[in-house]
């Protein structure tokens, strides 16, 4: 309760306490009564950091909150303009509200910005401005509100978020260890078997040198092969996600489909693939999407595991979906418990007993990166049913 | 430099769904002095006319469609029985205890050696070599002993079988000369030069009598 309407409780008491401060603040400065230095006292007393600013954004006052907030002195803050003491990036919409409070065009708002305090670190603030009425020359009174270590807060989930979705990446290719040292072992294997056959060729009592050109060749080709291999496996591993480029999900199905194969031969799963041709492009980031069909791939997989009598078949469709492009993936498993079915793509649900429940939930989050949807449902007779659609990319519409 | 003629009279077999492995290994046999023949797949091997000459099969353990090891024991059913050396891309012991338990020859990791390759196809044609001659051996011994008459047959049982001409005699009831002839005809169309030879024969037919 208190987390959800933490912000709407906040300015309301800030505004109620602001327009309060500054009817009273003001009603002292155009009477000059004997009570101003009462205002004054009230004004200063403030936990908020208040401020009043001028036509030319002048600081005319600001209490002891605003300052210590700061770092500035009273006098040091008075030569100096909130643009002044604002980073760079943040300046131009603070000019902007400013600008509109002078023209009357609105009578507050409020901005999130980083303040450089005059000893050096960056202070995070949510400033709200008000327009005070019937003044000439203009004033602004600014509340502010340090949000510094909120927003710390905030930047350190970020990251723990994006390592944690990192890791999940890792333990999938942790399990694929296996497919690609082969997928290395095969150029490699090429490369020592051509080398070797290369010398022999040479070593003959009439060096056959076409043979060992052959042999050369053929070396250089593997190279390239293995490399390709590694670039892969590096998109994979990359921490920030690639860029986005057209691609074919029949061509990335088949991609999974080359990872899993010990996996599926182990299992004895049987693939059925009905694969549209001539479907759009999707604009996908390779790496990711390979990354969510591989993991719906590997669950329908390990959901037919332990399944004894029944067969094991792995069906995997991509079709037309009005302009969208679906991809579906169907096991014949044990599949999703009713109550289940709407917790599978929360963090850190799972039901393996060795999951860290966050292959679904960073399937979903990929996927709605790019615009699409990602679906569960129940299959028929039995297993499950996942489906990504993703937007067709028509060529020349961005 | 190289036994020439004892490998070109033989053939090296090569089963590899990779074509750049294929190609690498084609050429490496080759350059060893080998005569090669690579397929695909297992079953464009199976469909394949096999040369009537020692022979040797170096086959993926992981093939598409059936694995090696399924393939070794259908090649078994079939009575092809051509030596197999196994590559795999990483050491599988269980599936290594299989492999040489069914006989194969030898268990590659790939990358392979070459001195491993070469010494592992010379033991596997040696070994098929054998199996031919001993084959050989067997029906020119049996195309022999068709050559015997009833009776010389009957004499070769008793006589491996340690009898005296005498008890062959009675045995047959014949008289002992009689006996000493068609005895004198076995080792003639034998081609047997001792009794200790004939036995072995005998041994190599499963035609012997135990001792009465």
């Amino acid at each position: 309760m208190w987390e959800q309407h933490r912000d709407l409780i906040l300015v309301t008491i800030i505004l109620v306490q602001a327009v309060l401060i500054a009817a009273l603040l003001l009603q002292a400065l155009r009477k000059r009564r004997a009570g101003e230095t009462c205002w004054r006292s009230a004004f200063d007393a403030s936990t908020l950091g208040m401020a009043l600013v001028d036509r030319e954004l002048k600081f005319v006052a600001a209490n002891a909150a605003f300052r210590s907030m700061l770092g500035y002195g009273d006098s040091e803050l008075r030569g100096l303009t909130p643009l002044d003491i604002l980073v760079e990036e943040d300046r131009e919409a603070s000019r902007r509200l400013h600008g509109e409070l002078a023209q009357g065009a609105r009578q507050c708002g409020d901005l999130v910005g980083r303040y450089r305090r005059k000893d050096g670190p960056e202070v995070w603030a949510h400033v709200y401005l008000s327009a005070i009425p019937g003044q000439d020359p203009r004033l602004v009174l600014a509340t502010a509100i340090d949000i510094t270590s909120r927003k710390l807060a905030e930047d350190a989930a970020r990251v723990a978020q994006s390592d944690l979705a990192r890791i999940a990446r890792l333990i999938t290719v942790g399990e694929m260890t296996a497919s690609i040292a082969h997928e290395i072992n095969q150029p490699l294997g090429a490369v020592v078997a051509n080398g070797n056959a290369g010398l022999r060729w040479l070593a003959r009592a009439t060096p056959d040198i076409e043979e060992a050109r052959a042999a050369l060749k053929r070396i250089v080709n593997e190279g390239h092969r293995a490399g390709q291999v590694i670039g892969g496996i590096r998109s994979m591993f990359k921490k920030d996600g690639g860029t986005k480029a057209p691609h074919d999900v029949n061509e990335l199905v088949r991609e999974v489909l080359a990872l899993v194969h010990g996996e599926v031969e182990k299992e004895r799963v049987t693939v059925r693939t009905e694969l549209v041709d001539e479907l759009p492009p999707v604009l996908v980031d390779r790496a990711q999407l390979r990354h969510v069909i591989l993991n719906l791939v590997s669950n329908a997989i390990d959901a037919m595991n332990s399944q004894n009598g029944r067969a094991r078949v792995l069906r995997l469709r991509s079709e037309h979906a009005g302009d969208n492009v679906m991809v579906t993936v169907e096991d014949s498993g044990s599949g999703i418990d009713r109550e289940n079915m709407n917790r599978i793509f929360e963090a850190f649900f799972t039901t393996k007993p060795q999951g860290m429940g966050m292959g679904l939930s960073i399937c979903r989050s990929i996927v709605e990166s790019h615009g699409g949807r990602l679906s569960a449902a129940c299959g028929h007779p039995h297993g499950a049913v996942f489906q990504v659609v993703l937007p067709g990319h028509q060529p020349g519409a961005e | 430099m190289m036994k020439d003629d004892a490998q070109t009279q033989s053939i090296v077999y090569v089963v590899d769904d990779d074509a750049s492995i294929r190609e690498a290994l084609k050429s490496l046999l080759a350059s060893m002095g080998m005569r090669v023949e690579v397929f695909g797949s297992a079953a464009e091997f199976l469909k394949s006319t096999l040369a009537d000459i020692p022979s040797c099969l170096v086959l993926d353990v992981r093939l598409p469609g059936v694995s090696g090891l399924d393939f070794q024991a259908e090649l078994a059913k079939a009575n092809i029985q051509v030596p197999i050396i196994f590559i795999t891309g990483h050491g599988d012991i269980p599936m290594t205890v299989r492999a040489m338990k069914a006989g194969a020859v030898e268990f590659l990791t790939k990358p392979i050696r070459d001195q491993d390759l070469l010494d592992a196809v010379q033991l596997a044609l040696d070994k098929d070599r054998a199996r031919r001659e001993a084959e050989k051996a067997v029906s020119e011994v049996r195309a022999r002993y068709e050559s015997l008459t009833p009776r010389e047959q009957e004499v070769i049982a008793l006589v491996t079988a340690g009898l005296m001409n005498k008890q062959i005699a009675a045995e047959m009831d014949v008289s002992e000369i009689t006996a000493k002839v068609h005895r004198g005809n076995v080792m003639r169309k034998m081609g047997a030069r001792s009794l200790a030879e004939l036995v072995r024969m005998a041994d190599l037919l499963g035609i012997r009598r135990a001792a009465p």
